[in-house]
């Protein structure tokens, strides 16, 4: 980028960073401009102020006066408190899964996006949990070579989903992420392949939704972001998982 | 209440302070039930969830330094297990559908009982979002109030991902203006 940026540019790249939903290259340049001017640094606190107060506002709704009490009088009362699982197999070491998740995690860094940066901690506060489980993924179709991986710990409740070499969708279309827990297929949520056909998201798993476990993973391609239940073609798929 | 930071109160509850979970829920408390009560459609059902999603917390105080962003933290906590519980009580009815659906058109009217606690704060909100254009708003209530993300907001109005960003990025700058003298007021 050669020319200044008009401030109104600016106000709108800044506003982009604070919903986060800005590409690798706009990052770089905001991040730049932050540098350059700290003055800027005020209007995104501004900026997040603001949408932080409609978020509450939007989806505030006071709750009756008896629960407060009633919260704080169960958290401070002993009990036994619930045991985890232990996991199913003996810890295992698994260095060709690490090191593939090392250089997935290398080749994050590449992304410069602050929300890859946090996925990237994620992944490697993942590494170092008990329980955590490695899924591989493998396209369906042998002409397709798009790959993945899925680390999850759902004592954590949270999963991490690289993928690489994934094609673009159709407009009308989106690829969903999808759990395989008791039989179950559960949503876990859109990919959406950067220009790279890479995919790097974080996925919220609620530990209720797994009790079970989670014994595959798909990707599908869907018609609908919301579908609840997949649909559409199978696109990748778990081939084997692996207890860190 | 002191005005401690996120980072601070997860700190102390991490040492097991009751007051600390307190602040918190004053804090939070009304975001958490409101969530909850949006999915749910059960006072009950939301009281539960809210007591459920604090006492987690206690239990298992999450890393300031990955959740510094509390509130985004404990909406999208709060809607995954509202949503999960939704599928439990009723899957044949289709309920969660039923809810995605509903923002499809029109935002919902309030229900009675939200409007009845609909703060005065709240309405600030409310009404700087009539003064946005009404293609931002919409964005703006899809993404903040229905809680979907910017692509399945693009995939309902079938309109491209980047007007969708970028009627978003307009309307967070003009909430900014309309909102500003509230916000200095002392929003933390």
């Amino acid at each position: 980028m050669t020319e200044p940026l008009s401030p109104q540019a600016i106000a709108t790249l800044a506003a982009g960073y604070v919903v986060g939903d800005l590409d690798p290259t706009e990052v770089s340049v905001f991040e730049q401009l932050l540098q350059d001017n700290p003055t800027l640094g005020a209007e995104v606190a501004q900026l997040q102020a603001t949408l932080d107060r409609v978020t509450h506002d939007l989806n505030s709704v006071e709750p009756p006066a008896h629960l407060r009490s009633a919260i704080l009088a169960t958290a401070t009362t002993p009990r036994l408190t619930a045991q985890f699982q232990r996991p199913r197999f003996p810890w295992r070491t698994v260095m060709g899964s690490i090191a593939a998740l090392l250089i997935l995690y290398l080749g994050v860094e590449n992304y410069h996006l602050r929300q890859d940066r946090q996925i990237a901690q994620d992944i490697h506060t993942l590494l170092q949990q008990p329980q955590t489980q490695l899924f591989s993924l493998k396209a369906v179709k042998t002409a397709d070579t798009a790959t993945g991986s899925f680390v999850v710990n759902l004592g954590q409740r949270q999963g991490v989903l690289v993928v690489q070499n994934l094609t673009a969708p159709a407009t009308n279309q989106v690829y969903r992420l999808w759990a395989i827990a008791d039989g179950e297929k559960i949503p876990c949520g859109t990919l959406i392949p950067n220009s790279q056909g890479e995919v790097l998201e974080k996925f919220w798993m609620p530990a209720d939704f797994y009790d079970t476990g989670i014994s595959g993973l798909f990707v599908t391609l869907e018609a609908s972001a919301s579908s609840r239940y997949p649909t559409g073609p199978v696109v990748l798929q778990s081939s084997s998982s692996t207890q860190i | 209440m002191p005005t401690f930071t996120d980072a601070e109160l997860l700190n102390h509850l991490k040492t097991k302070q009751p007051e600390a979970l307190g602040w918190l829920y004053d804090r939070y408390g009304s975001v958490v039930y409101g969530v909850a009560l949006k999915v749910l459609q059960s006072q009950p059902e939301a009281e539960d969830l809210t007591q459920e999603i604090f006492l987690s917390l206690w239990q298992r105080p999450v890393d300031p330094v990955k959740h510094g962003h509390l509130l985004r933290y404990l909406i999208a906590m709060t809607r995954s297990r509202a949503i999960d519980k939704l599928r439990s009580r009723s899957r044949n009815l289709n309920l969660v559908q039923r809810w995605g659906q509903t923002f499809t058109a029109e935002p919902p009217a309030p229900t009675p009982v939200e409007q009845a606690v609909a703060s005065e704060r709240s309405q600030q909100v409310r009404q700087a979002l009539t003064q946005l254009s009404e293609r931002q708003r919409q964005v703006i209530e899809l993404a903040y109030d229905a809680g979907l993300s910017q692509s399945e907001i693009a995939q309902q109005l079938q309109e491209p991902l980047g007007t969708v960003k970028s009627w978003t990025r307009q309307g967070l700058l003009k909430l900014k203006q309309l909102l500003k003298d509230s916000i200095d007021e002392g929003y933390d």
